[in-house]
Order: C-alpha cells, then sequence, then structure tokens
C-alpha cells in the first residue's frame, strides 16, 4: 500500500553534556562515547494517505521529537524517514515575530514556507478571515495575547495547504470556538486525502477525531493502530499511572528503560 | 566544491524572497525606536563627530591628509568600516538568533546570512548617497570613480557574505565563537588604518602585512575611489589575493554549513 510517512528503525538521541568544552571537543575529533539521551529509539511505522494520526504520550516521551522529524525540522541520527510531499509544523507561537505587524507575518512566513508573490497575495485574506483578530492585524504580534497568537499561527499554516500537517499541541490556548472551527478546517484536510499528525494531551479531542492512534512511551512505539482500541488501552494506563505514588511511577520508568535498553543491547 | 554549488544554488532560487526577508529585516532592527529609520543616520552621525573631535581636531590637531581635509578623509574609511563591523556582528549571529523562528519549518538556512548582510547594505547604500554629495561638494566631481567605488561596494558585499558563511556557522555551534568575534572586531577597528594613516617609516614588512588586510583594501579602496579617483588598487596584485581570500572563505564556509546545518536545531 501506498504511503504518506514511513519511519524506518528511526533513533534520535541527544547526548548530554556536563561541560560546554565537551561540546567542542566533540566537535572536534567526533568521539562516540558519552552518555546520550535516546528521545525515539528504533521507532518504526506507516501512515497512510487520508489518516489523521494521534499521537498521545506522557510528557518526555518523545512526542515533539517526532513532530520535528516529521516536518524535517532535525535529522535521525540512526534509521530513515521517508515523507511524500511538504509537511508544515504548527507550533504554539512558530514562526511569528514579534516586532512585526500581523500582516508582515503573515507574508514572512509564506516567503519562509517557499510560497510565492501571487500564492501569498492569495491566502492573505484567507488567512485574515481564519484567524478572526480584527484591527489587530495591523499591530505589532507582541501586543497579542496567546490565544491571538495561536490562531494567526495555525491560520497561516492551514492556509499554506500542506500535504502533510504536523499539529503540535497547538491547539490547547485556543477557546472552544476556534478549536472547533480547526477541527472542522482539519475534517477538509482530512477528506482531501492529506495526512495529519495530532499531538495533543487532549483524550477527547483525540479520540473524537483522529482515525488511528500512535502511543509513544519513553522513546518507543508502544502501541499503533486504530483509534477506539489504542486511545482505550492509553486511557486505561493513564488511570492507573496517576492513582500510583511517585516511587511507583520512578520504578515503572526504571523497568521500562531497562527493559529497553535490554531490547537494544539483544538487537546490537 | 559541491558545497558551494548547494548553497550558490539556494541563493539564486530564493533571490525573492532573500530581497524581501532583507527588507522585514531593516525594518524590524528600527520598528521599535519612536525615531524609526532615522538612526540609520543618526547613529553614525554620533559616531563620527566623536572620531573628528578626538582624531582630527585632537591628536592630528587639524592638519589635513595628503591634501585632503581630514574630517572627508575620516569619513571615507568610516561609511564603509560602519557595514563592515554591522555586517560582521549581524552575520555571525545570524543563524544562531533566528533558528528559533525558522526551526519549525523546512527553510533554506544558507539564505540567512546573505539576508541579514544585504540588509545592512541597504543603510550603508543611503550613507553612500550621502557621503557622496558631501565629498562632491567639497572636493568637487573630478576626483570621483564611480565604476570603482560600485566595485568596491560590490566586493565589500561578497567578502562579508563568504565571511558571514564561517561565522554563523562556527557561532552557531560553539557560542564563544561569537563572543570572540565581537571583540576581534573591535580590534581589526584599530589595526585596519581608518582613523590613522601607516607612516612612512613603518618596516616594509609590515606594511605589506596591512596591505594583505581585506579590510584595508575595502576602505583604502572606498578612498581611492572617492578621493583621487585612480584605478591603482584595483590594477594592483592586492586584488587578486582579495579575491582569493573570498574564495577560501566561500569553500570553507559552505563546507561547514552544509555539514553541519542538519543539526544546528540540536545546538539550541
Amino acid at each position: 500500500m501506498s504511503y504518506k510517512v514511513k519511519f524506518d528503525a528511526v533513533t534520535k538521541r541527544y547526548k548530554m553534556y556536563n561541560k560546554q568544552i565537551d561540546k567542542l571537543k566533540d566537535l572536534l575529533w567526533n568521539r562516540g562515547k558519552g552518555e546520550y539521551h535516546y528521545a525515539l529509539n528504533k521507532i518504526s511505522f506507516e501512515v497512510e494517505e487520508g489518516e489523521i494520526v494521534g499521537v498521545i504520550g506522557l510528557n518526555g516521551s518523545g512526542k515533539s521529537t517526532l513532530s520535528n522529524l516529521i516536518a524535517g525540522v532535525t535529522m535521525p541520527n540512526e534509521g530513515s524517514v521517508d515523507i511524500k510531499g511538504t509537511a508544515s509544523l504548527i507550533a504554539i507561537g512558530a514562526g511569528l515575530n514579534n516586532q512585526l505587524t500581523g500582516l508582515e507575518n503573515i507574508e514572512l512566513k509564506g516567503l519562509m514556507m517557499g510560497l510565492t508573490k501571487q500564492e501569498i497575495q492569495e491566502i492573505t485574506p484567507k488567512v485574515i478571515e481564519f484567524a478572526e483578530i480584527g484591527k489587530f492585524i495591523k499591530q505589532p504580534v507582541k501586543t497579542y495575547s496567546s490565544g491571538m497568537k495561536s490562531r494567526l499561527g495555525f491560520a497561516i499554516s492551514v492556509n499554506i495547504d500542506p500535504d502533510i500537517l504536523v499539529i503540535d499541541e497547538a491547539l490547547s490556548v485556543g477557546d472552544q470556538t476556534f478549536t472547533n472551527k480547526c477541527l472542522a478546517k482539519m475534517n477538509e484536510f482530512k477528506e482531501d486525502g492529506k495526512t495529519i499528525f495530532f499531538i495533543s494531551h487532549s483524550l477527547s479531542q483525540v479520540k473524537s477525531f483522529c482515525t488511528k492512534a500512535l502511543w509513544i512511551h519513553y522513546g518507543h512505539v508502544k502501541e499503533y493502530g486504530d483509534i477506539g482500541e489504542v486511545a482505550g488501552h492509553y486511557g486505561h494506563f493513564l488511570k492507573e499511572y496517576n492513582a500510583m505514588s511517585k516511587e511507583e511511577r520512578e520504578q515503572l520508568r526504571e523497568k521500562e528503560l531497562k527493559e529497553f535498553s535490554h531490547g537494544l543491547l539483544s538487537i546490537n | 566544491m559541491k558545497s558551494i554549488k548547494v548553497v550558490l544554488q539556494e541563493q539564486f532560487q530564493n533571490i525573492y524572497m532573500i530581497g524581501r526577508l532583507s527588507a522585514y529585516e531593516l525594518k524590524k532592527s528600527y520598528a521599535d525606536n519612536v525615531l524609526g529609520s532615522f538612526w540609520i543616520i543618526l547613529n553614525p552621525l554620533f559616531q563620527i563627530s566623536v572620531y573628528w573631535i578626538v582624531f582630527g581636531l585632537g591628536i592630528r590637531g587639524g592638519r589635513d591628509v595628503a591634501g585632503t581635509p581630514f574630517f572627508i578623509w575620516l569619513i571615507c574609511g568610516l561609511v564603509p568600516w560602519f557595514f563592515i563591523s554591522a555586517a560582521i556582528l549581524q552575520g555571525s549571529n545570524s543563524v544562531y538568533a533566528r533558528l528559533n523562528s525558522v526551526s519549525k519549518m523546512n527553510f533554506p538556512l544558507s539564505v540567512i546570512p546573505t539576508y541579514v548582510v544585504m540588509a545592512q547594505m541597504y543603510t550603508h547604500l543611503i550613507l553612500v548617497a550621502i557621503l557622496l554629495i558631501i565629498v562632491m561638494i567639497s572636493q568637487g566631481f573630478s576626483h570621483i570613480n564611480i565604476i570603482s567605488l560600485v566595485y568596491f561596494m560590490l566586493s565589500s558585499f561578497c567578502f562579508l557574505i563568504s565571511l558571514s558563511f564561517v561565522t554563523s556557522t562556527l557561532s552557531t555551534m560553539v557560542r564563544d565563537i561569537h563572543l570572540l568575534i565581537q571583540t576581534a572586531t573591535r580590534m581589526l577597528f584599530y589595526i585596519t588604518p581608518i582613523l590613522w594613516i601607516p607612516s612612512e617609516n613603518m618596516p616594509e614588512l609590515l606594511k605589506q602585512a596591512f596591505s594583505l588586510n581585506p579590510f584595508y583594501y575595502i576602505v583604502e579602496g572606498y578612498r581611492e575611489a572617492l578621493l583621487t579617483g585612480g584605478w591603482g588598487l584595483l590594477a594592483s596584485p592586492y586584488t587578486l589575493a582579495f579575491w582569493f581570500i573570498i574564495f577560501v572563505l566561500l569553500l570553507f564556509g559552505s563546507i561547514i554549513h552544509v555539514k553541519f546545518r542538519k543539526q544546528f536545531v540540536d545546538y539550541l
């Protein structure tokens, strides 16, 4: 089957430096040793077109790293990420310049996304209409409320019309009306056969809207499949997790990480 | 060589983008001030008057430089220096300062140093226009060599962009480099004969070393084009040396830029 996004054994790790000088040494001699933090570890999955994938998981499980990889912002250390088409990442306040006005920001972001002059002129009224920020559009972005910023950011990204849309928590600051509007827009995207990654902590939003779910747990894929099933398991897990004491959570983390590095050892 | 091709290709493919982004860059830098773009003239005016009073009236006691009033001689050197120092400092910080806003999208990072230096070029053009008027009024038209002036403006532009590829990459990866460059620029101002005249009784070797300084080449070039109108410097072997330096900087800058740009975001 044709896929839109394919992750093949993708690993993203960050080296932990104790001192800045170690960073420099690394650059000069490219040493391999040291302590690494594995944000994502040997992740593999495929997403077909027209799917809306809800990415769920605890804080620090690697969701944002995943979204950065899809958008091509960072590169994996190992494995390959194969994206068919252009991907656009919507994160809160990303790419907005505080000193410039909303109108100028539309052009600026459009330019950076590689739009031509005509395309920018075409989308500008659509963005203004969608963002609903009224006369503030001619004011510098620094005077905006956080909701207005995220509305503008979302409106620009959506109207640029990417093949793949990655929404990283960007809806959490909007009010219900705007969230509904965004969800409606995303449904349009879905019907156009575009692929959307939806990263959110709101399980109800994910459930009501996504077709599939990707549960990431400490850097690896815990479950990937139909939304109902995965979200059910995740909801169950969350309940258990919330009921745990601090020590138990710590223990679970240790256990999971250990199993995980075990798995790594056997692979290596 | 391949890296140079990649970088140059990105420049030419995104030429419209560079133009627009540099315009915004210029707008942004004066947007917060009440006097706005008036500072383009105001800031150099203050500096020139201080240098003139201290070095011209104070140290030199108002004596002229080979028939040219010291004030005219001074501004012909200071105006290109304002461009050089601003472009070095902004260029060095260019990628690091903008990574946050561009990192959430797939954006050709190699255009950042170019448009930042380009934005400095606009203010420089305004100053050169004013400089031309002053020189014309006080010295007449006969000594102005416009072709040579345009050549030196373009060559300094090329030089500063090539330099910015090197400095922006290095100072993104190791922040200390940016501080180092700030200090070096301040020292360069005194090492380069802008405020003083290399005296006749200087050792020959030292003189040669000074002449190879690319910044001296630019500053002397401006002075020659505006005050004597000859072709001496342009026709000298120093032109070859200067362009050789540009080539080396561009080669080295492109190689490290292309090699490290995928990791830029991880260095934030």
